[in-house]
């Protein structure tokens, strides 16, 4: 999986009408759909190829010369991505000189517990 | 240029001894004193890092010294080598000094600009009609906080935040929480908007940027987020009851826990990790919170006068040195002028000596009316040509 990067609005409309479709497409069935956007062959191509190198979509070569485009996440999963991201940038620590927030460390589940545990009984 | 080094080597001196002496008192006097204390103690020293509180002293001296300075501005200064070596030494060092600035500068805006980015990316405004604008709105009147905040939900599993620059916003994850969880959420981050906490990262990180080559600095940040944090959580439960306090300790943990997205670990850890142990710290400082007695308030404001006074004091004995460093240096030259003066003179007496009238340009006017008298009177030849 490449690292996360955010998708501009147009990446972001080609996606939703394949999420929407929610099977794989080829770039003329697109084009069909983006007719009245007047983009050329070539335009849907480049969208299409930035998606992939983004990681949302994956290509294979189907019948004849066209590519076949597969959705690597549904957009709940792209959005989980999205919001890992921001918790990455979270815990990197310099980001919290911008920010006061309610609490900065990273408890695991079980040492919560225990200290939820621990506490109930103060 | 030498002037700048000297400053800032002496506002680093100062920040750097009063954020020492704050930490040692510290250790010895974590649990008496209050978290406010302490905070403010860290903020003492941040300032020290970056307001010259050591001119005060100079002020007290500046008629002494003007007079100081002038006699010795009215005595010219020789070139030598030595000089020229640590000037180029001087600003050698200030251009790795600003170098790092402008580095360190550059790295905080990128870190600023990738967060808000990712910010904007997963956030979303939360509707004008929602109940959590009607709590924000009673405990503003409440504390008695007069700006405008900004409310906005996250879709990712955040810890709830304050951020922004000109208009404070409370970042709140989207899951459900409950009213009263949240009541205490939202007052945790007033306070903090309050007590401009905020302000008091952002000095943090000019003091970083600036003294950068100062490890006190980093350890002085790391102890203003606790404090800061620390101070926080004492002005929220210092009116509420000991149950009132065990439901502001649980909804911090639970929190944490909806917010913890790491998988359970396989190994069973027995002993309070890091993090659980600050955290324990915290939540017994929660439950224990209490106003002071005016002794130790005595105490403690007595302590607190005393560390700026070191920083005072530290600041000036270092600023005075550098200066008199400078100037003895100023003094070695100007003795050495005289000497080399003196010979001249001793020279001079001894032999007759001959100008040229191309020679005029090398004297001062004085000098040259001089000579001229000197030619009349034949104790100077003047060479034709």
């Amino acid at each position: 999986m490449p690292k996360f990067q955010s998708l501009t609005d147009t990446e972001m409309e080609v996606m939703q009408i394949i999420w929407k479709l929610n099977r794989s497409v080829q770039s003329s069935e697109l084009l069909t759909i983006f007719s009245e956007k007047g983009w050329k062959g070539q335009t849907i191509a480049t969208f299409l190829s930035r998606l992939v190198d983004k990681g949302l979509l994956s290509v294979t070569k189907g019948k004849g010369r066209a590519n076949i485009y597969n959705p690597r996440l549904s957009f709940k999963e792209y959005k989980k991505w999205e919001a890992q991201s921001l918790l990455d940038t979270m815990y990197q620590g310099s980001v919290k000189t911008f920010l006061a927030t309610l609490y900065d460390e990273k408890v695991t589940t079980e040492e919560l517990d225990e200290l939820k545990k621990w506490f109930s009984d103060k | 240029m030498n002037e700048w080094l000297n400053f800032m080597i002496t506002l680093s001196v100062a920040g750097s001894c009063v954020s020492i002496f704050a930490y040692s008192i510290t250790v010895i006097s974590r649990e008496i004193f209050t978290a406010k204390w302490h905070y403010r103690n860290r903020k003492l020293a941040l300032s020290f890092f970056l307001l010259p509180f050591f001119l005060i002293a100079e002020v007290a001296l500046l008629f002494k010294k003007d007079n100081q300075l002038m006699q010795l501005n009215s005595l010219p200064f020789i070139q030598q080598n030595t000089i020229l070596l640590t000037e180029a030494f001087v600003q050698m060092v200030f251009i790795i000094w600003l170098t790092g600035v402008f580095i360190t500068s550059i790295w905080f805006l990128f870190v600023y600009q990738k967060l808000y980015r990712e910010l904007r990316r997963n956030c979303v405004a939360v509707p004008k009609e929602h109940k959590v604008w009607g709590i924000l709105a009673q405990l503003q009147n409440d504390m008695n906080v007069k700006r405008e905040i900004n409310l906005v939900y996250c879709q990712a599993n955040i810890s709830p935040f304050l951020v922004g620059v000109f208009k404070s916003t409370i970042v709140l994850p989207i899951y459900a929480i409950q009213n009263d969880e949240l009541t205490m959420i939202l007052k945790h981050e007033l306070i903090h908007d309050k007590k401009k906490d905020l302000w008091m990262k952002r000095a943090g990180i000019l003091a970083r940027i600036l003294h950068w080559y100062n490890p006190l600095i980093y350890f002085l940040q790391k102890e203003l987020t606790k404090w800061c944090e620390l101070s926080c959580d004492e002005d929220v439960v210092l009116k509420m009851s000991h149950t009132e306090r065990k439901m502001y300790g649980e909804m911090i943990l639970n929190m944490m826990q909806r917010a913890n997205q790491q998988p359970n670990s396989p190994f069973s850890v027995s002993l309070f990790t890091k993090g659980q142990m600050k955290l324990k710290k915290r939540l017994i400082r929660i439950l224990e919170a209490q106003q002071v007695s005016k002794s130790i308030v005595i105490t403690a404001i007595t302590l607190f006068l005393v560390f700026g006074s070191v920083g005072i004091v530290s600041a000036t004995f270092v600023y005075k040195n550098i200066q008199s460093i400078s100037e003895n240096k100023n003094m070695e030259i100007q003795l050495e002028y005289v000497d080399i003066d003196k010979r001249e003179i001793d020279k001079n007496s001894s032999k007759t000596i001959s100008v040229k009238l191309s020679d005029k340009s090398k004297f001062s006017e004085e000098e040259w009316s001089k000579i001229l008298k000197q030619i009349e009177n034949n104790e100077v030849i003047l060479e034709e040509k």
